[in-house]
């Protein structure tokens, strides 16, 4: 019972950062939100889990579950990336305009300590 | 600001439109020398000091150019970009990039300048392989090889050398070319984009020394592997 509910947890907040990654990256937001939510699903009816896995033509519950997680990580992972991306983009127009306005001010040297 | 001693009045006049911009990154050793030989053909070298953190961007000063300062170190793409607007905000007609290890040749990066000067074309690209090199390992040029390869793949463009640090942009090409990727793959990337926008391009011999000491801070094999998964991923982004 204790497993179930950390996991649910678990899986709730990631179903949540799915909902607000789709803002800026809707398909990887999304594909968060649905794997998340599909994953609470064999957490507490384990004997349907086989059932369900053999729809998708997986032979075994726990194998469709290595999946979803394998699948969450990997697009975490890669929105994580993006926004790196971003904030390196963002960090290098900073960086820019301090260079420019030092070089107008006739001051580059003054950044030496 | 401090002047070359060694300036030639004749050549630097004919320069007077001619920007070169320097990416440098801990270069300390051999800027001084390379500002030096540039000043001696061009009035404006630019040195865009890439936060090495230590006397480079001193050293480049005292040679003569005028020094631009990032922070903190971004990548050579985003060094040459600063250099570059800078360039163009104070009337660049030419820009020319050249590289910060001593590598290049200034009398090259003139003729670079001198065939976009003439009009004929927008960009000119200087390439190893049509001109000669001095000590390329076998290694190098086969990577070299490769990026061509994919240059050729991804831009449907045939080059002979897609890869050179030395090239000159007339003031119209370098505004419309924006370079996003800050480190090594702005190559490929300002490559793409002249062909993108139908820039007139060329490609010159140029002469690439390969010392020992180039060579040790040049591209690692590893490196391009770095370049082409950030190509891609830039991809998915937009």
């Amino acid at each position: 019972m204790i497993v179930q509910l950390i996991l649910s947890a678990l899986f709730a907040l990631l179903f949540a950062a799915g909902m607000l990654l789709a803002r800026r990256h809707r398909v990887i937001g999304a594909a968060l939100a649905l794997a998340s939510a599909a994953a609470v699903l064999p957490v507490w009816l384990p004997q349907w889990a086989t059932r369900f896995a053999n729809l998708f033509g997986v032979g075994r519950g726990t194998d469709l579950l290595l999946y979803l997680w394998f699948t969450i990580s990997v697009l975490l992972i890669l929105a994580l990336y993006l926004r790196l991306m971003r904030l390196q983009d963002q960090l290098t127009e900073l960086v820019r305009q301090v260079a420019v306005r030092d070089f107008e001010q006739g001051l580059p040297g003054e950044a030496r300590r | 600001m401090e002047q070359a001693q060694e300036l030639d009045p004749a050549a630097t006049a004919a320069s007077a439109g001619v920007w070169v911009v320097v990416p440098d990154y801990r270069e300390a050793a051999v800027i001084g020398e390379v500002v030096a030989g540039l000043r001696q053909r061009f009035e404006h070298v630019i040195v865009v000091d890439d936060g090495s953190g230590d006397e480079t961007g001193e050293r480049a000063r005292q040679a003569g150019a005028r020094l631009m300062r990032h922070a903190v170190n971004l990548g050579q793409g985003a060094a040459l970009q600063t250099g570059i607007l800078q360039a163009l905000r104070l009337g660049a007609e030419v820009i020319v990039t050249f590289d910060a290890d001593g590598q290049h040749r200034p009398e090259d990066a003139w003729r670079l300048a001198e065939e976009v000067l003439s009009g004929r074309v927008d960009v000119a690209l200087g390439s190893r392989f049509l001109g000669s090199t001095v000590g390329m390992p076998r290694s190098r040029r086969w990577l070299l090889k490769a990026a061509i390869g994919l240059t050729w793949l991804l831009h449907g463009a045939r080059l002979t050398d897609a890869h050179n640090g030395l090239r000159a942009l007339s003031a119209e090409a370098a505004r419309r070319i924006r370079i996003r990727h800050n480190g090594m793959a702005h190559a490929t990337e300002i490559v793409h984009q002249v062909f993108q926008f139908g820039l007139r391009v060329v490609e010159l011999p140029v002469v690439i020394v390969y010392s020992s000491y180039s060579l040790a801070k040049g591209q690692k094999m590893s490196n391009s592997f770095a370049i082409l998964a950030d190509l891609l991923v830039r991809r998915l982004d937009r």
